[in-house]
């Protein structure tokens, strides 16, 4: 429990420095927090490259406006809500490209049929997993990536996700009834 | 609840593999370098989003362009003999020259037309003109019919 009050205090006098433009405070502000945000951002995007960037790229979001943080102590819970937005925003981004590409395909290119690695793909945790996130909502992406996989109670999620406590619960038991179905065979 | 639980360890076995060996320290310098230099580079993801985009504009673009020229554009090949694109001239107020006004008043319609006695084009700012349309007197282009208009060629 100490420990625990140190950390914070020591987060807190981290993003105060930052706030008065220490970027050796920020930097250690991120290799506190990283792992956290690489959890999120995978759990929405499937794609640890993809999540890589969009991390890097919400660190730098958060350093440009930690000066609008009011409450050091919740950095944790203020950093995520930028990674899970970023991460969406990627999403949606993919999801354009995606349709983009069936659109000026839609002439058959696509149907032929997959080749022998693509199918060995396929079979890949990590490739199943990309594809079926992108069948989720925004908001389910958030709430399972937050709730399911960075084990954030539904209270922490709402905060981030800027919504109730019944709406996280809701969109997690819809993200884990989808992904129930689409990961089937890794289930079993 | 079996299965939300199973779900939830799947997705962390999923992660834990993607992390396994990942590069922190690159992930880190990374951030710390874009902080330091204050630039943003720029994402591959909106590029080829905005070139999608653009793509798509032009192409709706080009279909309603083409759609508004084969509704409105008056096929005037189609002309049989016979009959004459009609406009309506503003006159100067003497027979032979009128100011000539494309599109202010127009209509296909069929009409009589009469021959002015000329053997040649005539010189217009020093350049000849191809064809020529010459509108009878009316006190106003608003009184103007079909049976004012002759034509020239």
């Amino acid at each position: 429990m100490k420990d625990t009050c140190q950390e914070q205090d020591e987060i807190v006098r981290l993003v105060r420095a930052s706030q008065a433009g220490d970027k050796v405070a920020f930097d250690r502000l991120v290799r506190a927090h990283q792992p956290s945000a690489m959890r999120v951002a995978l759990g929405i995007l499937g794609n640890v490259h993809d999540a890589a960037e969009v991390v890097q790229e919400a660190f730098v979001r958060g350093y440009l406006r930690i000066g609008s943080l009011t409450l050091p102590g919740r950095f944790r819970f203020w950093m995520l809500r930028i990674v899970a937005n970023e991460a969406v925003s990627r999403q949606r981004a993919a999801r354009r490209q995606a349709t983009m590409t069936k659109l000026f395909l839609a002439a058959g290119l696509r149907r032929r049929s997959r080749r022998p690695e693509e199918r060995e793909d396929a079979r890949d945790l990590q490739a199943a997993v990309e594809r079926a996130m992108v069948h989720l909502t925004e908001r389910e992406a958030k709430a399972i990536a937050l709730f399911g996989l960075e084990d954030l109670s539904h209270g922490e999620a709402a905060q981030i996700m800027g919504c109730s406590v019944e709406a996280v619960r809701w969109h997690v038991y819809r993200a884990r009834q989808k992904l129930r179905v689409l990961l089937k065979e890794y289930l079993e | 609840m079996k299965d939300d639980r199973d779900i939830d360890a799947l997705l962390r076995q999923h992660a834990e593999q993607q992390l396994s060996g990942f590069d922190w320290e690159g992930l880190c310098s990374g951030i710390t370098k874009r902080v330091a230099a204050g630039v943003r580079p720029p994402s591959r993801t909106n590029y080829w989003g905005w070139v999608a985009v653009a793509a798509t504009v032009v192409v709706i673009v080009g279909v309603v362009v083409f759609a508004m020229l084969g509704i409105s554009k008056p096929d005037v090949d189609r002309t049989a003999i016979g009959e004459a694109k009609v406009i309506v001239l503003g006159t100067t107020g003497a027979a032979g020259r009128a100011e000539v006004a494309f599109g202010a008043t127009e209509e296909l319609g069929r009409c009589e037309i009469r021959l002015i006695e000329s053997d040649e084009a005539r010189e217009v700012d020093q350049e000849r003109p191809s064809w020529w349309i010459v509108a009878g007197c009316r006190p106003s282009v608003a009184e103007a019919d079909t049976a004012d208009i002759a034509c020239l060629f």
